[in-house]
């Protein structure tokens, strides 16, 4: 799978126990402005801002989440992926370099 | 040399650099001339254009100025983590009560059924943008703008936040209590603010999470009529009791 990171600007917060992602102003027309998360997916992004590749995912899920199955995490990351993906808060890592120039 | 003005949000100063010297008057109930040079808001000519393709085509350009100084409040004030929340706020049993709603769905309606069916039970604070301030003592002071809508029904007053109503069109009177989580959506989009960095992101977070701590919120789908307002009067009274009593409710 290619690599994706964080869209620098998208910031993770939590508002009542809820998380949140917010968009800041210049990404108006990149992502929606703001969107809620749920737990597991806030973990894996806060992962992935911290510069964790698929494999790090992978690892990072093994050992926080009681779940035995390898194939139930990679489909779970991917779908987490792809959903990101899909809002665009995620881009692949080789754009990273050029949004934070 | 550059004439500033500034205006008191809640005992935050904000320094102004007008454009066009008419605009002012616009403030004229608020704004006071301030000492120096330095400001925090003004407007830039392309502003002032992308402004103007929003307002009726008739407006001048003082008042394309102001309605422009809006948004540059509402995030002016982010540093205080206070805000302007797009709302009809308005003063009850020494508590304000915020009804809020997309335009045009019946804020302003509300206010005055109100004022027709209760007279002088309820003072408007500001018809359509008030500024919600974090308290040292947790509570959120509500007080007032200049910026009241079309009505232009406000005052200066302020006081500490005793609810929130979300409001919604429907074909019947419906009135629910709402999560938490079921406004932060909403409620992002009635602070007039769209944050340009982390640190202004998490200071409205920050307010919003204030926010929904402090007062209970609720949505009342409704039809405008005598009897959507009585629902909304009962219920602020209901809550205002308990703030009376002691109880959160």
């Amino acid at each position: 799978m290619d690599k994706f990171v964080t869209r620098p600007g998208v910031v993770l917060t939590s508002i009542c126990g809820e998380y949140v992602l917010v968009a800041a102003k210049d990404l108006l027309d990149k992502c929606p402005y703001v969107t809620q998360l749920n737990d597991s997916s806030a973990f894996l992004w806060e992962k992935l801002s911290s510069g964790a590749d698929v494999d790090g995912l992978f690892e990072a899920v093994q050992a926080e989440f009681d779940i035995d199955d390898p194939a139930v995490i990679r489909q779970a990351i991917e779908d987490f992926i792809r959903q990101m993906r899909e809002l665009n808060y995620l881009i692949p890592a080789e754009e990273k370099g050029e949004t934070d120039e | 040399m550059e004439k500033v003005f500034q205006v008191e949000y809640a005992g935050h100063a904000v320094r102004y650099s007008f454009l066009y010297p008419y605009t002012r008057y616009d403030f004229r109930d608020y704004i006071r001339p301030a000492e120096g040079e330095e400001y925090d808001i003004r407007v830039w000519p392309e502003l002032i254009e992308l402004g103007r393709k929003l307002l009726p085509e008739d407006s001048s350009d003082h008042y394309v100025e102001y309605r422009c100084l809006i948004p540059l409040t509402a995030k002016a004030l982010l540093r205080w983590n206070a805000c302007i929340f797009h709302s009809a706020s308005f003063v009850m049993g020494g508590y304000a009560w915020l009804v809020t709603a997309p335009s045009g769905t019946g804020k302003t309606t509300q206010y005055f059924n109100w004022q027709r069916l209760f007279p002088g039970e309820i003072t408007m604070i500001s018809g359509d943008m008030p500024v919600l301030t974090p308290q040292e003592d947790g509570s959120i002071l509500v007080s007032g703008t200049s910026w009241n809508g079309k009505e232009n029904i406000g005052s200066k007053l302020s006081a500490p936040l005793g609810g929130v109503v979300l409001l919604e069109q429907a074909g019947e009177n419906t009135l629910s209590p709402m999560e938490p989580k079921d406004c932060i959506l909403p409620f992002f989009n009635q602070f007039i603010v769209r944050p340009e960095t982390e640190d202004e992101i998490r200071s409205l977070a920050l307010l919003m999470e204030k926010l929904l701590t402090v007062a209970p919120v609720w949505k009342l789908r409704n039809k405008g009529d005598d009897e959507s307002t009585k629902l909304l009067r009962g219920l602020f009274m209901e809550r205002l009791a308990a703030l009376k009593g002691g109880s959160d409710g």
